[in-house]
């Protein structure tokens, strides 16, 4: 029901965000067959993006499960393929990267805005720091599960 | 194909776990994978004990086979950068070398073969990337059709910026900032021009192909795996990357507001 809501609602920034994670892919060079592989992972953590966003999660879980999920993916299809899990992790975190929140904290230094660079600022570290819990949460459990064999 | 164990050069053989090695480092493996790697090829070929250390700019190994010949070698590796076709066919290398062990020859030209892939040459994917990702990221951060076209303009000349530019280029914070300044620029000044008509939705597109995420998610990852030393390596870059950034376009964006007022 949330899903279908959001699929509505979002629909343009969802396939905006599902190209670029293609371009994104050509970008780093990943090999051609493994494009489509990549662009799943975006538009996995994309659409679970959306979904925190919708359920009014905080700031941090926004970014923390979409990056969990997809971590996930993409150690499960390093498994299934057979190649580094980076090559699917990297597109699928891309459109979290704070690219938006960053331009914004320095707009607000340039224009002498104290205060709401502060708060930006904050927010980029957040979002940044969700990101990375989010990946590493899951990488840590299969770095375990691959070191104990 | 030499005999698993008997025949081989230990030198030689750390020489190409070495050159695998630097390869992936310049391709932009984790370090616990390229350490890894070098392990095991050392182990394939002639067994005994193996250690490496690793951070992004130096792999150190020792090796005492089983003959009980001890080798070191020191590899300084001076840049690297993200390519993930490259960084795959090291990876499937080397699981071929040490389920097969290969003359060390052969190893050698195989890596020279994935690394000489032409970086010199105008790649159309690369473009093509550059393109789209700059365009879409513009709409997904709230810009309009006019802004994505003028954010894969902006891509587009990115594009032949870096070709231009980046090999000559050893300092990466350095570099970031002139390319932020010149993407930045270049955003505004398509507005200007009447291409677009948000500069910081634009801007917000082209920054994806300069925002060094990838090198802030590794970091993490690799603090957490357990090795910190590259971890705070890989941070500190990464904070000062998006300082430079984030410095590139205030330049631009001070530039333009006193010539121009806008």
């Amino acid at each position: 029901m949330i899903l279908l809501n959001l699929l509505q609602k979002d629909l343009e920034m969802i396939i905006a965000a599902i190209i670029g994670t293609l371009g994104f892919c050509m970008f780093f060079n990943v090999k051609r067959d493994k494009l489509i592989y990549g662009c799943i992972g975006g538009a996995f953590s994309v659409v679970a993006y959306f979904a925190c966003v919708e359920l009014g999660m905080s700031l941090f879980a926004q970014n923390m499960i979409p990056a969990a999920i997809a971590t996930l993916y993409a150690e499960l299809m390093a498994r299934a393929v057979k190649a580094p899990a980076t090559v699917f992790l990297i597109p699928g975190v891309i459109p979290l990267a704070p690219g938006g929140k960053l331009y914004d904290t320095m707009r607000a230094i340039v224009d002498g805005d104290q205060a709401n660079a502060k708060i930006l600022g904050q927010e980029t570290v957040v979002i940044a720091l969700g990101l990375a819990v989010g990946v590493v949460l899951v990488s840590v459990v299969f770095y375990q599960i691959r070191n104990k064999k | 194909m030499c005999e698993k164990g008997v025949d081989y050069n230990a030198g030689r053989v750390l020489e190409s776990a070495l050159d695998i090695g630097e390869a992936m480092l310049l391709s932009g493996a984790e370090i616990l994978r390229v350490e890894d790697t070098v392990r095991r090829i050392c182990q394939a070929y002639g067994g005994g004990s193996v250690d490496v250390f690793s951070i992004l700019s130096l792999i150190i190994v020792s090796w005492k086979d089983q003959k009980g010949e001890n080798t070191t070698l020191v590899r300084r590796v001076y840049s690297y950068a993200t390519d993930l076709c490259r960084l795959e066919q090291l990876n499937a290398l080397s699981r071929d070398i040490c389920e097969n062990t290969p003359e060390c020859d052969d190893v050698e030209k195989r890596v020279e073969a994935i690394m000489s892939s032409p970086n010199r040459k105008i790649s159309r994917k690369r473009f093509v990337g550059y393109v789209l990702t700059a365009a879409p990221f513009a709409i997904f951060f709230g810009g309009n059709m006019r802004d994505a076209v003028a954010a894969g303009i902006v891509g587009a000349l990115l594009y032949l910026w870096d070709f231009i530019f980046a090999v000559r280029s050893k300092n990466r914070v350095v570099y970031i900032f002139f390319s932020s300044m010149f993407a930045s620029a270049v955003c505004i000044l398509s507005v200007i021009a009447g291409i677009a008509t948000h500069a910081d939705k634009v801007m917000m597109g082209v920054i994806m192909l300069l925002i060094p995420g990838i090198s802030l998610v590794n970091s993490l990852r690799d603090m957490m795996i357990g090795d910190i030393m590259t971890g705070i390596l890989r941070l500190a870059e990464a904070l000062m990357m998006s300082v430079a950034i984030a410095a590139g376009f205030g330049v631009a964006i001070m530039i333009f507001r006193s010539l121009w007022g806008v």
